[in-house]
């Protein structure tokens, strides 16, 4: 009787079971990102060929197409289309600075350094002592002993200048202006004529000082982490002298170096490196995700579509690039070892560099 | 606006006197022989105070004092994602007092990474050519006094160097309102009026302390102590702010005072002084018409 009766029982979970899987079963699986493998270069053999054909001085004369992304790689530095092609490519001795329009070498005793744009045959030279660093378009030049910096015209000239008593530990730029954070936790942020819009001191650490920082493009908001003992991350909304910070968190640990920090292309997220992760801050809802990494992040960027974010951190000679759906869910990762390595995003395609190959990957949802 | 400048430097003296009376650090490395320093605090660099004291030779640099290390730049230098630091790879330590320390142009870090608390004369790394620099590279030096807000000379906080330094006066040039430029000789003649006195900038180390007397009245003082922050720009406090571009007007050039001369006879003595108080003058005679 007992038998009888589980028989039943067994039977009739199994036809339950059954039924539930094949409604199941019609519907569609959810979609993968896939990384499509579409060409490998190798930059060494493009240099050589390209040294070939070109003389010494049509190298900075350069016609480089508008969809080349500028690369830093090992002692290379260049520019590379989506099909694979580099019209341009240089090998600097020992340092350089690179955008998508103007690109310079130089050396550690740098003075009257000669940029050169990519777009025309044009250069003009920064007439004073210091390491170059372009972004984008705004041309800037570190002067030595560490704690001033002045900003220049793409003819070169220059338009202004700011020092401070600190020496500078972290800089951002963007189109509103420039933001500049200090050794002694001075966060000052400049308008693009050179004007301080505003000097704040976050504090709330034992230490004070400024770590890393980024302006989103817009120039509403402000990010850096500042501070040793506690260590934070502050969110500045920016508004003239009267900017105030709308979101901080407290971090379990420290770093001791400079730490990137980023906002997404819609100026409504920020990423930023702390010690063992990446935290990443909704402007809006002032929430904040950590996602743990091993290393340091030295890379983020985001697909146009704005539905995938990557990240590629470095832990020694270990590089991993790191996939981020909606900002802050993890999808996948894969790593690779090289003594030098970039990431760089255009359209929906992924270009990794690694020692002396690139490649590109495109990315597919299926 | 004139008093209120006075009282302000009055003010930031008497803070920068109390840190030196109560703090003084050890040299950060052994010092070379004959010239210890390639450049000096305050000193023409590119176009801008220096803010460093730069040795010479490399050699094992240490901490000047215990302290917290606060930072280590220069980790990311190849980086595109951070902004190439002049510095190079240095290393910054907070300690007591409000005062920083900073050790730049360092060929490489050497102490363990999860340090915080780092004590007098522990090894920082080697000083190398990791920063701008010129020659054959070396460490630079900087004090902070983040209280004050102001860039400190570190000759004032260290202890006193054995060896003389090259002191020299160098030519004196007189500068009159129209930009006309002549070198002051000892006996010479010239009309009435205001004129700005500089010294030959390329003569000898760079002067702690520099005077100018009229008939034996002190006219201006510039010491070279510490460098403040006005509207962006860096300067040395004397009579009024004194920014870069009014000490080093031009090439070779180093202010040295305003002076305004009456007709008739007129003296004006010109010294330079060394951090240990080592003088040199000369005297000019005017007859001013």
């Amino acid at each position: 009787m007992k038998i009888k009766e589980n028989v039943l029982l067994f039977g009739f979970a199994g036809l339950v079971f059954f039924i539930a899987y094949l409604l199941f079963a019609g519907l569609p699986l959810e979609k993968e990102i896939q990384f499509i493998p579409k060409w490998t270069i190798d930059i060494q053999d493009k240099y050589a060929s390209f040294i070939h054909e070109k003389k010494l001085e049509d190298m900075t004369a350069s016609s480089v197409p508008g969809d080349a992304l500028p690369f830093k790689l090992a002692q290379y530095l260049g520019y590379i289309t989506p099909s694979g092609d580099v019209p341009f490519i240089f090998s600097f001795p020992e340092r350089a600075s690179i955008s998508q329009t103007f690109w310079t070498s130089y050396t550690s005793s740098a003075s009257n350094t000669p940029v050169y744009s990519v777009k025309n045959t044009s250069s003009f030279t920064l007439e004073e002592s210091g390491f170059p660093h372009i972004v984008n378009n705004s041309v800037y030049l570190f002067y030595p002993g560490g704690n001033s910096f002045g900003r220049y015209s793409t003819e070169g000239k220059k338009l202004w200048t700011a020092e401070h008593w600190s020496p500078i530990t972290s800089f951002a730029s963007s189109d509103a202006g420039t933001a500049c954070g200090y050794a002694d936790g001075d966060l000052r942020f400049f308008n693009t004529k050179g004007d301080l819009v505003f000097s704040m001191y976050p504090g709330g650490s034992s230490y004070e000082v400024i770590l890393g920082i980024a302006i989103s493009a817009d120039g509403s908001y402000i990010a850096a982490v500042c501070g040793l003992e506690k260590q934070r991350f502050v969110l500045i909304q920016l508004n003239g002298k009267n900017s105030k910070i709308v979101y901080h968190a407290y971090l379990d640990s420290q770093k001791r170096e400079q730490t990137y920090v980023h906002f997404n292309n819609a100026g409504n997220r920020v990423f930023f490196n702390y010690d063992g992760g990446l935290g990443v801050v909704d402007c809006e809802q002032n929430t904040m995700m950590k996602i743990p990494v091993k290393g340091s992040v030295c890379s983020i960027s985001e697909l146009e579509s704005g539905t995938l974010t990557f990240v590629l951190c470095q832990n020694e000679k270990t590089w991993t690039v790191l996939a981020l759906e909606s900002f802050s869910n993890l999808m996948g990762s894969f790593s690779f070892t090289a003594d030098n390595a970039f990431m760089s995003v255009a359209g929906n395609d992924l270009f990794i560099g690694k020692d002396s190959k690139i490649s590109k990957m495109e990315i597919v949802k299926k | 606006m004139r008093k209120a400048h006075k009282l302000k430097y009055f003010i930031l003296v008497l803070n920068l006197c109390s840190v030196i009376s109560l703090f003084a650090f050890d040299w950060p490395q052994q010092l070379m022989v004959p010239r210890p320093f390639s450049s000096h605090f305050a000193q023409k660099r590119g176009n801008a105070f220096s803010p460093s004291l730069t040795f010479n030779g490399s050699v094992p640099v240490t901490a000047s004092d215990s302290g917290h290390i606060l930072l280590k730049l220069g980790q990311n230098s190849n980086s595109c994602a951070f902004f190439p630091s002049t510095l190079g790879n240095a290393v910054i330590i907070a300690h007591k007092d409000f005062l920083l320390t900073v050790y730049a142009s360092l060929e490489s870090l050497n102490f363990p990474s999860d340090k915080d608390e780092i004590r007098i004369g522990s090894e920082l790394g080697m000083s190398g050519t990791s920063g701008w620099h010129t020659g054959t590279g070396c460490l630079e030096f900087q004090v902070i006094d983040t209280k004050n807000k102001a860039l400190i000379n570190p000759l004032v906080l260290m202890p006193s160097v054995t060896d003389p330094y090259d002191l020299q006066l160098g030519k004196i040039f007189l500068t009159d309102k129209k930009g006309n430029t002549t070198e002051l000789v000892s006996r010479k003649s010239t009309e009435s009026g205001s004129y700005t006195l500089y010294r030959d900038d390329a003569a000898g180390v760079m002067p702690y302390k520099t005077t100018v007397t009229v008939n034996g009245a002190l006219v201006q003082t510039v010491t070279y102590d510490a460098l403040y922050l006005q509207e962006q720009h860096l300067y040395i406090s004397s009579k009024k702010a004194l920014p870069y571009t009014s000490i080093y007007p031009e090439n070779s050039k180093q202010f040295l005072a305003e002076i305004h001369i009456n007709t008739g006879r007129t003296v004006i003595m010109v010294q330079v002084f060394d951090i240990l108080g080592n003088v040199k003058q000369a005297s000019y005679t005017l007859d001013v018409l």
